[in-house]
């Protein structure tokens, strides 16, 4: 194999074994080749850095504040026909709110310490099951840490188990396993779950 | 991951008001990386990235999981990052100050993301010099490790064309890092 040959081969990455042999015999003799191995390893190491590379903090808040803005707008540009419905649902959302918080304030009274900050869905796998407990709303244009956990629910809506917890510190997750166990869920069967929580930094609750 | 991809796009598609976090968790960096791989400048790879994130949202409807949702993602971002390249090429305004980059990560100071910048800036820099077909294959197989089926399946090229073509882009890349190295010895 001549250099172009010997480059090419080492390019592709996909050498056998007596090929191995021969670049090796090659590259011991030809420092132009052996230059050019190293800036191949260089490259590889470089781009594989690029992963750490994070986008700045503003495009995150950015794309969440324009999602924000599109749910309004959505929300306005409504037909006629359409808001009845609307109504309708909002109507019985806010009567089921009601509910829920009687029940919430049974199970949590006031000064329970530790209150959860802010709880998004539960995902079953293939559907989404919205949560009662705690009936807290979803702020989208709050920055903050987002943790999944995977945990096993029983029938009367009390964690078992869990399963696997995804981001946050160790902290984080250590204050969220204990507050797991005083939660109850509302799911229609016992089984697992995955719960995404979007926890704001402090001061911003 | 635990959350599925299947479940992502489920709750993209009812528009699950909280999914939108944790979407841009999981895809936000990726679409950032290969954006500024292709435009090679933060503030334009940021505003695009924004653009293919929102985009996503709202074409997730047409999504008929042919194609996993990350390869679909990353024609869009590609698709997207291209266009913007041309217009930007024809405006010939690439240019790029640290003074515009955001500097207010909570979870960093400004001098850790300034330097974390400084580092991936050489690689981007030297991707910067290459054909755009050269960049996004080697950010595809090497950054975003795809495999060379996927890779065939976003770019529409056979598998053999990916192998060659990515053969040639890492000589091309190698060569600019060769080209460094010397300029440092001299």
């Amino acid at each position: 194999m001549n250099c172009d040959e010997i480059r090419e081969r080492m390019a592709a990455n996909d050498l056998s074994g007596i090929e191995r042999d021969q670049v090796q015999a090659h590259l011991s003799t030809c420092p132009a080749c052996r230059e050019i191995q190293e800036a191949l390893e260089v490259a590889t190491r470089n781009l594989k850095a690029l992963r750490s590379l994070d986008p700045p903090p503003s495009l995150r808040r950015a794309f969440l504040q324009r999602v924000a803005r599109d749910r309004k707008g959505r929300t306005r540009r409504l037909p006629g026909m359409l808001w009845e419905t609307t109504l309708g649902v909002i109507g019985a959302s806010v009567m089921l709110l009601l509910v829920l918080i009687l029940i919430y304030t049974h199970a949590f009274p006031p000064g329970t310490p530790e209150e959860p900050l802010i709880l998004v869905q539960v995902f079953p796998s293939g559907r989404v099951v919205q949560t009662v407990h705690p009936p807290r709303s979803v702020l989208l244009d709050e920055r903050g840490t987002v943790m999944s956990i995977h945990l096993l629910i029983d029938q009367h809506g009390k964690m078992e188990k869990i399963l696997e917890m995804e981001g946050g510190s160790e902290k984080l997750q250590e204050r969220y396993r204990g507050l797991l166990r005083r939660w109850t869920f509302s799911v229609a069967e016992a089984g697992d779950y995955i719960l995404v929580l979007t926890i704001p930094e402090p001061g911003k609750k | 991951m635990i959350v599925k991809d299947e479940d992502l796009v489920y709750g993209l598609k009812i528009r699950d008001p909280g999914i939108s976090e944790l979407f841009f968790s999981r895809y936000g960096p990726m679409v950032f990386r290969l954006a500024m791989s292709v435009l090679g400048d933060e503030i334009l790879a940021s505003d695009c990235a924004q653009d293919v994130l929102f985009k996503v949202l709202r074409s997730i409807q047409g999504f008929q999981g042919r194609s996993t949702l990350k390869t679909w993602i990353i024609s869009i971002t590609l698709n997207t990052a291209r266009t913007r390249l041309k217009r930007e090429i024809k405006r010939n305004r690439r240019s790029r100050s640290l003074e515009d980059i955001d500097l207010s990560s909570p979870a960093e100071g400004p001098e850790q993301y300034a330097l974390r910048m400084e580092r991936s800036d050489k690689v981007v820099r030297a991707l910067r010099d290459l054909r755009p077909e050269y960049r996004e294959i080697l950010v595809l197989r090497e950054t975003e490790e795809l495999s060379y089926e996927e890779i065939a399946e976003i770019l529409s090229i056979p598998i053999g064309t990916v192998r060659s073509r990515l053969a040639r882009a890492r000589l091309a890349l190698a060569e600019q890092f060769r080209k460094e190295f010397r300029n440092h010895e001299l």
